[in-house]
């Protein structure tokens, strides 16, 4: 073929260079973008199934789990139960009161009598007549040694010489 | 215009488009692929806490029904003081003591449960009284004792008056969501069930319906 353009109109080197740049930018470029896109597709399909994996998934455990509806509710009752339980149990109560008199009553000698025993949560008084002096030191002895009372007062100390010692001590719990 | 100047701006025109397409498709296609990972960790977490809760459902499939029914003795849904006197009095029958002078308070209501005071007298050695009163800490439903007062002279048997506290609270009203996670029992919550169950359930007697008589004609 023959080129009958003056050599004066052929383009300037540069400018070619510059469009064969831009050229092979813009084919480099679109080829690229079609890459990105058939990645991010792909990507988007995979998500997409393992989406509906995970629903159908969910389905099922749901199904399961409503098989068991009895056995849930059971379970959210005894939580619920459990959870007031617990704040009954940590009221005040005489039961430790009462555990450490059963205790202490245990040692005191049979000569003893127990008068009058008032019990409450955090302390109980004891009153009690003894006939004579070896006994009352024998009854103080076994409450001091006892270690379920953290102090023990006494109340009241008197003597009646057909009776005997009339005592009334204090003991609050540990 | 001379066919290099049109053939740049073609190609930067091309260049532009590209880049324009480029960008756009890449912030679309990044935001739903984005959202659909977002959907995906949300529903592994539900998905996980569902297994979770199937296998702890499955694992207590057995016996929590039955521990339900037992907790529910020492914690009933409605007032509690009849159920709790009938057994004290059945307590107090088995130590051969004397009751007298029963009493029930008014419903004391707390946070998340109701209490009733029930008093009463109860007269034998002061050694069994001191047992019998031990023994109501065993009785379900749960009791707490609050006051006792002995007093007994030489010549008499001693006689306590007990005041105890006896509660129930109310069911809960709904079931969380089924998607919720769930948790098993902790080591205290179990202590405290093995506690619970060992305590005397009150005996309940259940009547059966009688069968029919043959006598068709009630007036005959």
């Amino acid at each position: 073929m023959i080129n009958l353009i003056p050599p004066d109109f052929s383009p300037n080197k540069k400018i070619l260079t510059i469009l064969n740049i831009l050229k092979k930018t813009v084919s480099s470029g679109s080829i690229i973008l079609v890459v990105i896109l058939i990645g991010l597709s792909s990507f988007y399909v995979i998500n997409s199934f393992e989406l509906k994996n995970l629903e159908a998934k969910e389905k099922t455990l749901i199904e399961n789990i409503k098989s068991l509806g009895q056995t849930e509710q059971s379970f959210f009752l005894i939580r619920d139960r459990l959870s007031k339980i617990k704040m009954v149990l940590a009221e005040d109560s005489t039961n430790k009161s009462l555990e450490n008199l059963t205790l202490l009553l245990g040692v005191f000698p049979a000569a003893a009598t127990i008068n009058e025993v008032d019990i409450t949560a955090k302390k109980a008084d004891i009153s009690f007549t003894v006939s004579g002096s070896s006994l009352l030191v024998q009854i103080f002895a076994s409450v001091v040694s006892s270690d379920f009372y953290k102090n023990i007062y006494l109340k009241s100390f008197g003597y009646n010489p057909s009776s005997g010692y009339a005592i009334t001590l204090e003991v609050v719990n540990n | 215009m001379p066919p290099a100047f049109k053939k740049f701006i073609y190609l930067a025109l091309s260049l532009s488009c590209l880049l324009f397409v480029g960008v756009i498709t890449l912030k679309i296609g990044w935001a739903k692929i984005a959202k659909k990972r977002e959907e995906i960790a949300s529903l592994q977490k539900t998905v996980k806490a569902l297994e979770q809760k199937e296998m702890i459902l499955g694992e207590v499939a057995g016996g929590v029904v039955k521990q339900a029914g037992l907790l529910n003795n020492a914690l009933p849904a409605k007032n509690s003081a009849l159920v709790t006197i009938s057994q004290v009095k059945k307590l107090a029958n088995e130590e051969f003591l004397v009751m007298d002078s029963l009493k029930a308070g008014a419903e004391i209501k707390k946070s998340s449960y109701s209490q009733v005071n029930i008093s009463f007298d109860i007269e034998g050695e002061i050694l069994v009284v001191l047992n019998f009163l031990k023994k109501l800490q065993n009785i379900a439903p749960l009791t707490n004792l609050d006051k006792v007062k002995i007093s007994q002279s030489i010549t008499s048997l001693a006689k306590a008056s007990v005041t105890i506290k006896t509660y129930w609270a109310a069911y809960p009203v709904k079931l969380p969501p089924i998607t919720e996670p769930l948790k098993d029992f902790t080591a205290e919550e179990k202590e405290t069930i093995v506690k619970i169950l060992s305590l005397n359930p009150p005996e309940f007697v259940e009547l059966i319906p009688q069968e029919n008589s043959g006598r068709q004609n009630p007036f005959e």
